[in-house]
């Protein structure tokens, strides 16, 4: 974690910069609450179930409350750089923890020919901050201006296309091409963060904290089955909302556990850049 | 056609509202930096965007930007994609939420159930994201030291920081063993090339994504290439059947879909009333005189 200990010369955190904070929250509040009344009205002209309703939304609560507190979380990644409040703009809409750091690095290396590291340990002016923010907003403009002007174009298009079956002349022969494509983006996903973990170990195996994201994914997808076991086998139908929660939380743990273990008892982690930094200039300025 | 109708104008108002919505809302995250610009009384380094540290992750945004609406917008329904868009987090939160969601309602994909389960996992999802992001800015705020507090605590860091990793295993195993045809050739691939650029020190961070869903397309092409060979070959052999017994072919495939029918009533496709074919027919004859008048206008 990057060190939070920086030098500004003016203060990051101004009124106003709490004020535009306050109107994001209150316009995604009022945008998610519109949304959250709308599709209810919606479910009961259909006639939908629904306790099924109200099992999904109180599904999705528990289901997001882990992964919200890692984004909160990363607020603190980006303090030293930016202070709290634009962190926090930045994190409760369009993007994500990595594209803020990797954009906030990006812009941290053109200002001062370092990393963002460095750049914290330097003095950071207004106009580095309005800098920073200039370079975190832009490029994530891209994925809403294509749904804003070309969604509605091609959505019906993949609409039809989802609809239709891949061969077989009779109904119910073929493999629904919407179902296929669910199952595609969604495995792949599975995969996408399986090959970032896989990657991490192959990069530096000799370091315990290289494992912790392959962990994560092993010890999940197994404290899932044994809830399946337990939904499906035992009867216990009331763990059916908590059991991806259950299953996350008991993950973390296992690698919350191992790190503390770790640093107790001084087993290989990778080394923190900025003791490298320290020692490097110490080595400098001995020779 | 009446019905027809009004789906297509409820669609063309859920894209109107959520154009709205998402209009107004990138306005205001994008004036951010203008206010700032405004307040501290200076200018950004435009120098900045001249440089390769900040070129390539612009470009690279740019590409994720394009390719994720045409991704995502299968998953997560019309109204799911406005907020989505402007709430974020989608691969590591929203579409998982969402997946989660429909697998609870059990509702039938693309079906508008489908779209206002997604809607409502999206919306719910984005509504406790932003309230626990709230609660740590503020305790940030409030709570002297707490940032040097949650830097000192390694193992937090540790956990939390493969959260992703863990909503991921948690829901990705069941979806691996229901499809072992479409996931174990990918695993296999997408491994394999992961060792291979870590041992090479070479990190290509979330592009693993679209890597993955490619892998995984691929395979779902071919898996459907193959199906499609042996219906084809499972038609050759009933009409060889159909044949032998002196049937006709057509009445096989109707006696099969009867059959079909009879197995799965719910979805046999509900028969139009005489009314609805009076209408449909109306509205037919009503469109081509109108197409005539245009043209003749046209030419005129």
């Amino acid at each position: 974690m990057i060190s939070t200990l920086s030098a500004f010369t003016f203060n990051p955190d101004s009124p106003l910069i709490y004020g535009l904070y306050g109107a994001v929250v209150v316009f995604v509040v009022a945008m998610s609450l519109y949304y959250i009344v709308h599709s209810l009205r919606r479910a009961k002209a259909l006639k939908m179930d629904m306790g099924k309703i109200k099992k999904v939304i109180s599904t999705s609560v528990t289901f997001s409350i882990l992964p919200a507190i890692g984004i909160g979380i990363g607020v603190v990644t980006l303090i030293g750089a930016i202070g709290i409040a634009l962190p926090a703009i930045r994190l409760s809409v369009i993007g994500s923890l990595q594209y803020e750091s990797m954009m906030a690095d990006g812009a941290a290396s053109a200002i001062i020919d370092g990393s963002l590291r460095d750049f914290i340990n330097s003095e950071i002016s207004k106009q580095d901050f309005v800098t920073i923010a200039t370079v975190m907003t832009i490029p994530i403009v891209t994925g809403p201006l294509v749904v804003i002007f070309f969604y509605k174009k091609f959505q019906p298009k993949v609409q039809m296309l989802s609809a239709k079956t891949g061969g077989g002349g009779v109904p119910g022969s073929g493999i629904n091409i919407g179902d296929m494509l669910f199952k595609v983006v969604f495995i792949g996903m599975i995969l996408g963060y399986l090959a970032m973990s896989m990657t991490s170990i192959a990069s530096g195996a000799g370091y315990l904290d290289n494992y912790y994201n392959f962990i994560a994914i092993i010890i999940a997808a197994v404290c899932m089955y044994i809830c399946d076991l337990l939904i499906e086998r035992c009867g216990m139908k009331w763990l059916d909302s908590f059991s991806t929660p259950l299953s996350m939380l008991i993950a973390m743990a296992v690698v919350a556990v191992i790190s503390y273990f770790s640093y107790e008892n001084g087993w290989p982690l990778k080394p923190d850049p900025d003791e490298v930094a320290a020692a490097a200039n110490i080595i400098a300025a001995v020779m | 056609m009446k019905k027809i109708k009004t789906i297509a104008d409820r669609n063309s108002r859920m894209h109107l509202i959520g154009r709205l919505w998402l209009g107004f809302g990138m306005l205001l995250i994008c004036t951010i930096p203008l206010w700032l610009c405004l307040y501290y009384d200076v200018e950004p380094m435009w120098e900045v965007f001249a440089s390769g540290a900040v070129i390539s992750p612009m470009i690279l945004m740019a590409l994720s930007g394009i390719a994720e609406p045409i991704v995502y917008s299968p998953m997560v329904g019309v109204n799911g994609m406005y907020l989505s868009f402007l709430t974020g987090n989608l691969s590591n939160l929203k579409i998982p939420c969402v997946v989660k969601a429909q697998e609870i309602a059990g509702t039938k994909r693309g079906s508008e159930e489908d779209e206002v389960i997604a809607t409502l996992a999206v919306a719910v999802s984005s509504l406790v994201t932003i309230l626990i992001i709230g609660v740590i800015v503020l305790c940030l705020a409030v709570v002297p030291d707490l940032t040097q507090k949650i830097d000192d605590a390694k193992y937090l860091d540790a956990a939390f920081g493969c959260v992703v990793y863990a909503l991921f295993g948690s829901l990705g195993g069941k979806y691996i063993i229901k499809n072992p045809k479409l996931a174990i050739g990918p695993i296999i691939i997408v491994v394999i090339l992961s060792v291979v650029l870590g041992i090479r020190d070479l990190d290509p961070g979330s592009a693993y994504l679209f890597v993955g869903i490619a892998v995984c397309l691929v395979f779902a092409i071919w898996q459907m290439l193959r199906e499609k060979k042996k219906l084809r070959e499972r038609d050759e052999l009933r009409r060889l059947e159909a044949i032998a017994s002196g049937m006709s072919y057509e009445k096989v495939v109707a006696i099969e879909t009867a059959q079909y029918y009879d197995a799965h009533p719910e979805k046999k496709p509900a028969e139009e009333t005489a009314a609805e074919i009076e209408e449909e027919a109306v509205a037919e004859a009503v469109n081509e005189a109108v197409k005539i008048v245009e043209s003749d206008t046209h030419e005129e």
